[in-house]
């Protein structure tokens, strides 16, 4: 997204730091008196003016004709001044300010002050970028659900996007992130890929020689998302214990890695995303009643590809903007847009990828059904399986063992390198390889 | 000192002081860099309180 752009009218150079330090983010631009003022009004593009009253020692309120000035080109205009006069106020809302206020106190006024000329619909919210570039979608309820989410991406209200596999969450993630103008990362990790033991070491951190395998101190993902955006995707995944342990990192803003008693501290916008229903997981008491409410300030449903089917040409286009273009028969676009998509705009980046580089001429429907077909025989052949007498777990195990090894030889034997790659706890991993080998090493007969 | 005079140099003198204030509050969340830039503004800053508090002052005791 195109930074929102400010422009700060103060003589004093400390107030304008000041001033500046307190908004979060966007392009910043100053002027340290009207003449200045007007130049940059004239030629620059602003969305929001902050302009002192009083602009030098023996100025006579040359404050009020920055207002007027901006007023002309449409910015919302904020007044600073540190004269409650409301004389003068009153002056000020008469050539066109939108908010004041009296200085002293920015760390928490600046704050109300965005908020409010984010919620005024003055923000140039551009819907073509928007849903063309950054979130393609042309349903409109969604469009507008989007919309009103994105308005209150400045606050810092968690927010949770519902929504199948593949459905965009995490790009609805990075588009609330783009509009929350914080200056910090996006830091995203998707809960289900770890264990209790590794996940907790992903967000909190750690302390070198916490666990086997912490050969150094790390950072994890709340510090790392510190100034900016955590999003937690498959949220529903989380145990209670660490349901519990977030909570508290949340409300206190305040955290300890693993293995250290040095707090650490994080300020971070939280997003989530499941594809559970929440008052499922809370009726089977897989979510805490009192985790639910504090990741659940806004909520947003994003449907499934074949409830969108409008979107599905768009996002070929979109997907095939710097690739090959795509030319379908009819039969083959009557197909495309009939067909159920399970796994939603993730598949249909795939089967894009897919014919971009494969594909000669036009697509026709028999391609089509003959990619689809072969996608679905592979998944049914990986469960065509003999167990050979065995038990379901011990052939689980053997698999494994069998990825461990291979894992190993790839690493030249660095364990850290296997357990940080398969993601298992190292419990699991010298369980697995003391089933199958003796303490000397060698696979048991 | 007209009475205009006097208000605008209590508003300089108050604007600053604020300023100030906010600068102190900021300061040690700032990087290193940013606290040399601020360190040496708030310097000048305070020169500045000074004058308008020395011409008050002057012209008040006239």
């Amino acid at each position: 997204m195109n930074k929102i752009k400010i422009l700060i009218v103060e003589d004093d150079l400390l107030s304008q730091k000041i001033v500046a330090k307190n908004i979060k983010s966007g392009h910043i631009e100053f002027a340290s008196d009207k003449y200045e003022a007007f130049k940059k009004l004239k030629n620059g593009d602003y969305d929001i003016c902050f302009a002192d009253l009083m602009l030098g020692e023996n100025d006579d309120y040359s404050g009020l004709e920055i207002v007027k000035e901006a007023k002309k080109k449409n910015i919302y205009t904020v007044v600073m001044t540190s004269s409650g006069n409301k004389d003068t106020i009153n002056k000020a809302y008469s050539y066109g300010a939108d908010d004041y206020y009296l200085k002293g106190n920015e760390s928490k006024v600046i704050d109300t002050v965005l908020r409010k000329f984010f919620n005024s619909n003055k923000i140039n919210l551009d819907k073509d970028k928007i849903f063309c570039g950054q979130f393609i979608t042309k349903d409109l309820d969604l469009q507008m659900e989007i919309l009103n989410i994105l308005k209150f991406s400045y606050d810092n209200i968690a927010t949770l996007i519902l929504g199948p596999t593949g459905s965009g969450k995490t790009a609805l993630a990075r588009l609330i992130h783009d509009y929350s103008l914080r200056k910090g990362s996006f830091i995203d990790i998707n809960c289900s890929a770890y264990n209790e033991e590794l996940l907790e070491a992903e967000l909190f951190g750690y302390k070198k020689g916490a666990f086997t395998g912490a050969d150094q101190d790390r950072s994890g993902k709340l510090k790392q998302a510190d100034g900016g955006t955590l999003f937690l995707d498959e949220i529903g995944a989380m145990s209670l214990l660490m349901q519990q342990k977030l909570l508290k990192a949340i409300e206190e803003k305040s955290f300890y890695p693993v293995g250290s008693n040095r707090k650490e501290y994080s300020d971070f916008k939280l997003i989530s995303a499941t594809l559970e229903e929440p008052d499922k997981l809370l009726k089977e008491k897989k979510m805490r009643q009192d985790f639910y409410n504090r990741i659940n300030g806004l909520k947003i449903y994003l449907k499934p590809l074949n409830r969108r089917n409008l979107d599905i040409f768009p996002l070929i286009e979109h997907f095939t903007k710097d690739k090959k273009q795509l030319a379908f028969s009819n039969d083959a676009a009557d197909f495309i847009l009939r067909y159920q998509w399970p796994g939603n705009i993730r598949q249909l980046k795939n089967f894009v990828d897919y014919f971009a580089s494969y594909s000669k001429g036009v697509i026709d429907r028999h391609d089509i059904e003959k990619y689809l077909e072969k996608g679905a025989n592979s998944a049914e052949n990986a469960l065509k399986t003999d167990l050979n007498g065995k038990s379901l777990d011990d052939y689980l195990d053997e698999i494994a063992y069998q990825i461990i090894r291979k894992e190993l030889e790839n690493s030249a034997g660095k364990v850290t390198s296997v357990l940080k790659k398969l993601k298992i706890s190292t419990r699991r991993f010298y369980s697995i390889l003391n089933k199958f080998e003796g303490t000397n090493g060698k696979r048991r007969n | 000192m007209e009475k205009e005079e006097i208000e605008k140099v209590l508003h300089n003198i108050k604007s600053r002081a604020l300023s100030l204030k906010n600068a102190c509050e900021l300061f040690l969340n700032c990087e290193p860099k940013e606290q040399k830039e601020m360190a040496k503004i708030m310097e000048e800053t305070s020169r500045f309180i000074l004058e308008q508090a020395k011409k008050l002052n002057k012209n008040i005791n006239e």
